[in-house]
């Protein structure tokens, strides 16, 4: 005859009973711990330096929770999640292989943010490519051209290549080579070109505009010109001012240097000789 | 803003009414503006000669019905009740006054200086329209290639006694105390004149001025506490507040880089 013992059962019943409610009252718990940490990881990143990643981030501390939430609520259960542990691990390397480049990108994005060559709005050359910032993002950075294209810089590039921020400081100088032909008195080139500079209103009067000689070239000899003008203005300034050079120049008898050759020969030709 | 009190009708800062359909010509220095009412608008047209070429006093008279050639036209909608009137004002930037000639003070030395700049001229209806320098100075830079403060350039004779200084329409003179209580020469190539926040005051002999500017170098080459004082300039104190500063002075801050000097 079949006897059962109920006390014991009942017994056993109250301890999966309790392991359930427990396992319950866990995932509950991660889920709410999940919600409002998210929550509140968001709003602390939004307005700092890492606002471009605040959902990223959001996410990935709801997601961690759950995970948490989820592995407690299962060992309430009995289960033995050691398994795991061995398959993450295959995982992990696996993934690894897989996302070099990402997690590169991923690096050098903090690395970005810690350093902050540049941020948003500012105008920078990387390469070939000159162009405003739209965003820096976790794997790339975002940039507009001025002719209105998009690029998109991986980040692991931005941090292995030159990048010249063209709007950290607030005022630009701009270098004009003038090559000017062999005889013209320099003394006068300088007075013509630093009084062009001084009666432009967008040059600055300080620090001063300069003439720097820069060498005797092969068609005449070469200087530098150079004005500063605050960033905003650099590139109206930089218009104007060499097209009212031209016009002062030839004003002034300064004659513009350009490539020329002379052939020395006889004077007759030799007949029969071509 | 106080209401000056009309004591040179001939100066092109009093108010006086514009009828309808009626227009005004100003000549200030290199600056001419011409003023017209129409039904219910006010147009506004200028031309600047570009030039730092004296025209004494100013003048003010009738102008033609239509705007002179080679003037710039503006036109706004008022309010046909209030006046228009010209008012002058400060740069709306530091201004960078340089010596021609620089000159340096020994230590504990005090010297008063004025120095002269161009005004902005304010063209307000019941509000400000438009505002227009008399001489556009050019732009410079106070500070380092990396920091500093964009400013005009104005050159000054910074003459210490005002026999000197020449009574212009288009200019407000600013008297500037300087103290030097550093240890060494103090050379002054440049100064930097707080000039938003400085008022301008008028009197009877038709000069234009502005508040008076105290510097103080105490410590270091280049820094120096500046105070702005309230009221006339000493030099005339019976002039009568014309329009207030554009901005209110930083009391927080007195301590500021105004010197650029080299040590002798």
């Amino acid at each position: 005859m079949l006897e059962i013992d109920f006390a014991a059962l009942l017994g056993k019943l109250d301890v999966v009973l309790l392991s359930t409610i427990r396992a319950v009252l866990t995932f509950a718990a991660g889920l709410l711990f999940a919600w409002a940490g998210s929550r509140v990881v968001r709003r602390s990143l939004v307005s700092g330096p890492a606002s471009p990643y605040s959902v990223l981030v959001q996410r990935a501390v709801f997601w961690g929770l759950i995970f948490l939430g989820t592995t407690s609520a299962l060992s309430q259960l009995g289960f033995d999640l050691s398994v795991l542990v061995g398959a993450a691990g295959v995982l992990t390397v696996a993934i690894g292989f897989a996302s070099q480049t990402s997690a590169s990108n991923v690096v050098s994005g903090l690395f970005l943010l810690a350093e902050r060559p540049f941020v948003e709005g500012d105008t920078i050359r990387i390469g070939q490519t000159t162009g405003v910032v739209l965003t820096v993002d976790l794997l790339s950075v975002k940039l507009r051209t001025f002719d209105n294209l998009f690029v998109r810089v991986p980040n692991e590039t931005v941090m292995k290549s030159e990048i010249t921020n063209l709007s950290r400081f607030p005022i630009r100088r701009a270098d004009l080579p003038i090559r000017v032909a062999y005889g013209t008195d320099l003394d006068t080139l300088r007075d013509v070109l630093i009084a062009t500079a001084d009666a432009d209103p967008l040059v600055l009067d300080e620090p001063r505009p300069v003439v720097l000689f820069q060498g005797y070239g092969e068609n005449g000899v070469e200087v530098q010109f150079s004005a500063w003008a605050v960033r905003e203005r650099f590139l109206e300034m930089r218009g104007t001012l060499w097209s009212v050079t031209q016009e002062k120049l030839a004003d002034a008898g300064i004659e513009i240097a350009v490539p020329h050759r002379k052939i020395i020969g006889p004077v007759r030709p030799t007949p029969g000789v071509h | 803003m106080s209401s000056p009190e009309p004591h040179d009708a001939a100066a092109w800062w009093n108010p006086s009414p514009l009828q309808a359909n009626a227009a005004r010509l100003y000549a200030l220095g290199p600056l001419s503006v011409w003023l017209a009412r129409r039904p219910e608008q006010l147009w506004v047209a200028s031309r600047s000669t570009g030039t730092t070429a004296d025209e004494g006093m100013g003048s003010v008279s009738a102008g033609p019905v239509e705007p002179p050639e080679g003037f710039v036209l503006q036109r706004f909608a008022v309010d046909e009740t209030a006046n228009p009137r010209l008012v002058p004002r400060h740069a709306d930037r530091p201004v960078v006054a340089r010596p021609e000639v620089p000159i340096a003070l020994a230590p504990g030395q005090t010297l008063t200086a004025y120095s002269s700049a161009p005004v902005w001229v304010s063209v307000e209806m019941g509000c400000v329209l438009t505002e227009i320098p008399v001489l556009r100075p050019s732009d410079t830079w106070f500070g380092t290639t990396t920091d500093g403060t964009l400013c005009y350039a104005v050159k000054t004779h910074l003459r210490t006694d005002l026999e000197g200084v020449l009574v212009r329409a288009h200019r407000a003179i600013t008297p500037v105390e300087l103290h030097n209580k550093g240890d060494d020469l103090l050379r002054i190539d440049r100064i930097r004149l707080p000039a938003p926040t400085l008022a301008i005051y008028a009197d009877d002999d038709g000069y234009l001025w502005s508040s008076g500017v105290r510097m103080t170098r105490t410590e270091g080459q280049e820094n120096a506490r500046v105070e702005v004082m309230d009221g006339p300039p000493a030099a005339s104190p019976d002039a009568w507040l014309v329009s207030e500063p554009r901005l209110a002075r930083d009391h927080e801050n007195p301590v500021v880089r105004v010197f650029n000097s080299v040590f002798a």
